[in-house]
């Protein structure tokens, strides 16, 4: 037992627990973006394979990173792109169409993973290459709290600060203010002249952008290939860590680090004897109790009342 | 005259998708910097017009001619460009922004990529000035008046530099005190050079303000004539197209027993705000109670505690002598004897994807005729169906239309269908007649007469002065959560003296009130 | 309305033409040889070879292609019928949730933890025919029943969002269902992961021993009978539609919603949960999953193509399993691989729920049709006639 804590409680599981987090934690601001524009973007597990794919893919047969990672944002962004026309332009249900989104991420990269390398299970044929970790001079000297805050990888470090931006942008700038209100009130932003329909693409494109640096993280930082259905749920827990954080970056990237513990806990736990299939079901179960109990805790809390004050009847067809 | 003309809309034409016809061939010419008032009722079309002036609803046909030259208006962003802005019947604001955030909103004043939030708090204050409009800009619109509310919609369209201001209904939701407010407004803006479009269906509402007047009735326009030139009289007719008998004949109240008792009722909003503070009041057989109060004063609360939507937080009721146990349901109520017709009838009162005959039985389906061990007998519900649509007059071809293909009367009309036909012996209507045309609220108003005679009891909630004092026989005020007036006789007070109780002038003490 | 389920069809008409376009597409540019040749050379190879292809994908599931003419392909026609079983169940399934507007997209676990249980009776439990069979399959549903009434609970006393929840939990079921197989029905002298053989007698019986056409198919078919009677000849159907189509309107008549809400999605549950124990009492005779094969997803892209009308479901399901076993049969004759099919699954769906999709073309019939009769001066659906 004694051994177990010390496992977890070691710098190194901090460590581990930062980088479990970023890939969740760029989702879940992704998914911040587009609950408060009112359109749900339920297709980022599908937008992060697809990135962590096309990250992969491209390292692997241009050599070069940088094309990796502007392809992989590139593609990640525009599959969010077709979602938005598809919900916004030609009005399909936006989480039908996300769930065919991730049918065809899901299938699409064993598809074209075959097609490209012959295997369907993993790229491991792909010699991909790897997104550097960063160093921080001086503070990597220090005992401590060098392990903690130096050595992460770069993608971490830009979804740290992302977290600063995020809230930013919404809560400071005319765009954050015109999506909030498309989110609560969309009738009040087009009577302004908001475009509606353009507000709401950009926040489902912004949110495309940062899970497809999630997925890029997977497979460039995390480890350096793609395997099939690598993302295992990751989307959807970031969509669990949004719902815990509301509106507001810094409560969902609580979520999201809340989750990335959890995650680092079923890993240390491996060490021990306990079956890999409970711990990998580890943070799918901690989802669901902590659901649950934040659902208790909000009805329980409106049980005073919830008058429905719609004011005034539709009048005309 | 013809180079005064701001604004001419010809032959406009308006089908919706579900085949729906909402304007037909309807023209409309508006001079500059006058009020024109487009009357009709509801239903008429003039809604969809305006709407199709602001660029929300594009016109199936027509062309409109705005400032000399056809323009063709595909968005209310266009809409603004050419100096047109709306005042909706529902408020277009963003309730957890702020005065001064819903008025900058898509024309923010940045300082680097943030907004200037100082410059914005200047800039709405100046043009509140200048407009004779004063608001409380740091304020968010949730915590504001309906007043106010409206004060800001308006705001939001001067200074998008609006010239020609449509209002949907704007009187609607607002008291007395609020309604004279506004019209002086609305004359300082003509003052000023603006034109104004006035949607309404109040008479005297028109005779007071309106330079010109534009009747629509079915999705035609009827006729234009100048304010001054035309009767009030003359006005209805070309409105309803042929006389309704407003008057309700009736006999006394015969009251009898009591059937629901109400006792120190309590509730508090989740926003903290006590809507209802110890209402205390019963209803007898035979008698129809009316409940007047200018909406937000705890009328809502009050019916969905007693159809059991919501938990009281304090108090008693007895429903048929049968007393309603704190945590409830609706399905108790109905069982109790409650029949309710609720104040919205998309929100509550329909399920519009099914049909009518599965509307109507939603309340009943597991009795016979119309199920058998949990099995359902759809030759008697349809059967069913079309006797209801005979007997309540409802303007379609079958039990199986959906009831979205429905207008707004029609739909009422199957609610009220549904909930007369229960054989309940207490009915809450709340609203009954909001929205749909005169015939069918007349219907309405009669049936619920009806129900009174056949020494039942009805609970009516209506914002609508007239049909109270006309339809009631008692007559209680809310105000702020309590009743402060309660008036025995009807016959002997009108709309003013209900006003001033409403606004909450005058109260009355527990002896003046007597026995409720 | 006539006109409103005329468009419908058009739509998934369409939308299925351009999805097969896509695909084609796909495999034309996957048929361009990397051979030096000359381009129009390198089309024309292409062109061909995608032709060939696409001749496999669409008529391999009936036809066998030989040198000497076409035959019937008899094992195409049972793979086809064979595959369409599993998924015709969770179609209806999640047509049941999907009507009271309940986005339960649990399904895949339900019925993957559903089948790893009852694997234990079908191995352990004495094989008598019909009884044997019977309880297996009843387990499964129990366990699809059971582990669908936590999203169900969670949405109905806590309002917590059923999606996110039974999504989560698919991930438990598959975690669990493989711990169990792993751990208690292994049969060990297997080469993969597999469980022990089920009891023969326990096995559905098949229709062509050859190529194992069970009986499946019309417990499946039994099984859209008996959905369609519940969902629209009872009153419990007709609450189920009713809380779909408005709530708040539900509970304003008198009916208890969140009961409703936990009802519709366990017994969704328990049809999801028969789904794969059939598939592996008719076809393999094992549990030998080691992915989770995907049904519980197919059953969301049946149920919308079928509009949630459990009578339309067996159809959409026969047609996904149509093209899945063409895209397998080409996959065995080219180099394309079979999970093309989920790119066309989802222009399909994306296509046929699109609302505004082909709307235009609709508004401008029905506009014709309203002036028309406007002029003629006979009444139509205008705001009030009098």
């Amino acid at each position: 037992m004694n051994e177990m804590f010390q496992g977890i409680l070691s710098w190194d599981f901090i460590a581990s627990g930062i980088r479990v987090t970023t890939p969740i934690l760029l989702a879940a601001l992704g998914a911040l973006i587009a609950e408060s524009a009112g359109t749900p973007n339920i297709a980022l597990e599908g937008i992060m394979l697809i990135s962590a794919f096309i990250g992969v893919i491209v390292s692997g047969f241009t050599g070069s990173l940088w094309l990796a990672i502007i392809f992989g944002v590139i593609v990640g962004t525009l599959m969010a792109a077709i979602l938005a026309y598809f919900a916004l332009k030609l009005k399909t249900d936006i989480i039908l169409a996300a769930i065919a989104l991730n049918i065809f991420a899901s299938g699409g990269t064993i598809f074209f993973l075959a097609m490209l390398t012959g295997d369907k299970g993993s790229s491991a044929s792909v010699n991909s290459l790897l997104i550097p970790n960063v160093t921080i001079p001086i503070i990597d000297k220090i005992p401590i709290l060098g392990d903690i805050l130096s050595g992460h990888h770069s993608i971490t470090y830009v979804a740290i600060v992302l977290i600063f931006v995020v809230q930013y942008m919404m809560y400071k700038t005319p765009l954050g203010l015109r999506i909030r209100a498309v989110g609560e009130n969309p009738d009040a932003a087009e009577s302004v002249g908001i475009s509606v329909v353009k507000t709401r693409f950009i926040a489902l494109m912004l949110s495309g952008f940062l899970a497809s640096l999630g997925g890029l993280f997977l497979s460039m930082g995390y480890v350096s290939w793609f395997a099939r259905d690598m993302t295992a749920g990751r989307g959807w827990i970031a969509l669990a860590a949004q719902a815990l954080g509301g509106l507001n970056a810094f409560g969902v990237a609580a979520g999201s680090f809340l989750f990335g513990f959890t995650e680092a806990v079923s890993y240390s736990l491996q060490i021990f004897d306990i079956p890999y299939e409970f711990t990998q079901s580890l943070p799918f179960i901690i989802t669901i109790i902590v659901l649950g109990i934040y659902a208790w805790r909000k009805v329980k809390a409106s049980g005073k009342l919830n008058v429905s004050n719609s004011s005034v009847g539709p009048t005309e067809k | 005259m013809a180079d005064n003309c701001i604004l001419e809309m010809k032959n406009i034409w308006k089908i919706y998708p579900n085949g729906v016809v909402a304007n037909k061939d309807m023209n409309l010419k508006v001079n500059k910097g006058e009020i024109h008032a487009l009357l009709g009722e509801n239903g008429a079309g003039k809604s969809t017009l305006m709407k199709i002036l602001f660029g929300i609803e594009q016109p199936t046909k027509g062309e409109i001619i705005y400032e000399g030259r056809q323009v063709d208006i595909s968005s209310p962003h266009k809409a603004i460009e050419y100096g047109i802005g709306m005042v909706h019947q529902h408020f277009m604001l963003v309730p957890s922004l702020t005065v001064a955030e819903n008025i900058i909103l898509g024309m923010e004043p940045k300082k680097g990529l943030s907004i200037d939030i100082d410059q914005a708090y200047r800039f709405v204050q100046e043009q509140s000035d200048l407009f004779g409009l004063p608001v409380p800009s740091k304020e968010k619109v949730k915590d504001i008046s309906v007043g106010m509310k409206q004060r800001v919609e308006i705001i939001k369209t001067l200074v998008r530099g609006a010239n020609l201001i449509i209002l949907d209904e704007p009187t609607a939701v607002l008291t007395p005190q609020e309604t004279v407010d506004l019209f002086n407004a609305l004359k300082n803006l003509t003052e000023k050079g603006k034109t104004i479009i006035f949607i309404t269906h109040k008479l005297n509402e028109v005779k007071e303000i309106a330079d010109r007047i534009t009747v629509t009735r079915r999705g035609r326009v009827v006729g234009t004539a100048d304010v001054k030139d035309i009767s009030e009289i003359e006005m209805s007719k070309m409105m309803v197209g042929r006389d309704v008998d407003i008057r309700i004949e009736k006999e006394p109240a015969q009251s009898g027993e009591k059937l629901m008792e109400i006792n120190d009722l309590e509730f508090t909003r989740t926003d903290g705000v006590k809507s209802l503070k110890g209402i205390s009041f019963s209803l007898r057989e035979g008698e129809i109670l009316g409940v007047a109060g200018v909406e937000g004063n705890g009328q809502t609360e009050l019916v969905q505690i007693i159809t059991g939507i919501i938990p009281r937080e304090k108090g008693r009721i007895k429903l048929n002598q049968v007393e309603l146990p704190k945590i409830t349901d609706p399905g108790f109520c109905r069982d109790a004897g409650l029949s309710h017709i609720p104040s919205d009838r998309m929100e509550r009162g329909v399920a519009a994807d099914s049909t009518i005959a599965e509307n109507i039985i939603s309340d009943r389906f597991k009795k016979v005729p119309f199920s058998k061990n949990g099995v359902i007998k759809w030759k008697e519900v349809y059967g069913f169906g079309e006797e209801m649509i005979k007997e309540f007059d409802i303007r379609t071809d079958s039990a199986r239309t959906e009831i979205k293909m429905l207008s707004g009367g029609n739909i009422q009309k199957v609610v009220v269908a549904r909930e007369f036909t229960a054989h309940s012996k207490i009915t809450i209507a709340d609203q009954p007649t909001r929205g749909i045309d005169v015939a069918a609220a007349d219907f309405i108003r009669r049936r619920l007469v009806k129900e009174r005679e056949n020494n039942l009891g009805v609970l009516l909630v209506s914002a609508d002065l007239t049909e109270l004092l006309e339809v009631a026989d008692r007559i209680i005020v809310l105000f702020k959560g309590e009743i402060v007036a309660h008036f025995k006789e009807v016959k002997q007070i009108n709309e003013t003296v209900l006003g001033e109780y409403m606004l909450g002038i005058k109260r009355m003490s527990s002896e003046e009130m007597g026995d409720l | 309305m006539k006109a409103d389920k005329r468009f419908t069809l058009y739509r998934i008409g369409i939308s299925v033409g351009i999805a097969l376009l896509i695909g084609y597409i796909i495999v034309f540019i996957a048929s361009v040889p990397s051979t030096d040749i000359a381009f129009m050379k390198k089309m024309k190879e292409a062109f061909d070879s995608a032709n060939e292809a696409y001749k496999y994908f669409l008529t391999g599931a009936l036809v066998r292609w030989r040198f000497t003419g076409a035959a019937f392909n008899q094992s195409g026609f049972i793979q086809w019928i064979n595959e369409a079983v599993p998924i015709i169940i969770t179609g209806l399934a999640v047509s049941m949730v999907f009507t009271a507007k309940q986005f339960n997209i649990g399904a895949e676990g339900q019925m993957f933890l559903g089948a790893a249980v009852a694997t234990a009776v079908a191995i352990y439990f004495p094989g008598i025919p019909f009884i044997s069979t019977l309880l297996v399959i009843l387990t499964a549903m129990a366990v699809g029943a059971g582990f669908a009434s936590i999203p169900g609970f969670m949405k109905a006393k806590l309002k917590a969002s059923e999606m996110v929840t039974s999504l989560m939990l698919n991930y438990v079921a598959f975690f669990m269902g493989l711990f169990i197989i792993k751990t208690f029905l292994r049969d060990t002298e297997a080469g993969s992961l597999v469980s022990l053989e089920f009891q023969q007698q326990t096995m559905l019986p098949l229709l062509n021993e050859r190529y194992r056409w069970h009986i499946g198919i019309f417990i499946a078919l039994g099984m859209t009978v008996l959905v369609w009677f519940i969902m629209k000849k009872t009153t419990w159907g007709y609450k189920v539609k009713l809380i779909g189509d408005n709530i708040k309107f539900a509970e304003y008549s008198g009916i208890n919603s969140s009961k409703m809400v936990f009802q519709v999605q366990v017994a969704a549950g328990a049809v999801a949960g028969s789904a794969g124990i059939i598939e592996l009492l008719g076809y393999h005779g094992r549990f030998l999953w080691l992915y989770s094969p995907g049904y519980g997803w197919d059953g969301i892209i049946i149920a919308t193509l079928a509009r949630n009308n459990p009578l339309f479901v067996p159809l959409a399901a026969l047609f996904l399993s149509y093209i899945r076993v063409g895209a397998k049969i080409m996959g065995r004759y080219t180099n394309i691989a079979p999970e093309i099919v989920a790119i066309l699954q989802a222009v399909i769906i994306l296509l046929v729920t699109a609302e505004a999709f082909l709307a235009k073309w609709k508004q401008r019939s029905i506009n014709k049709e309203a002036t028309q009769s406007e002029t003629n001066d006979t009444p139509v659906q205008v705001g009030e006639v009098r």
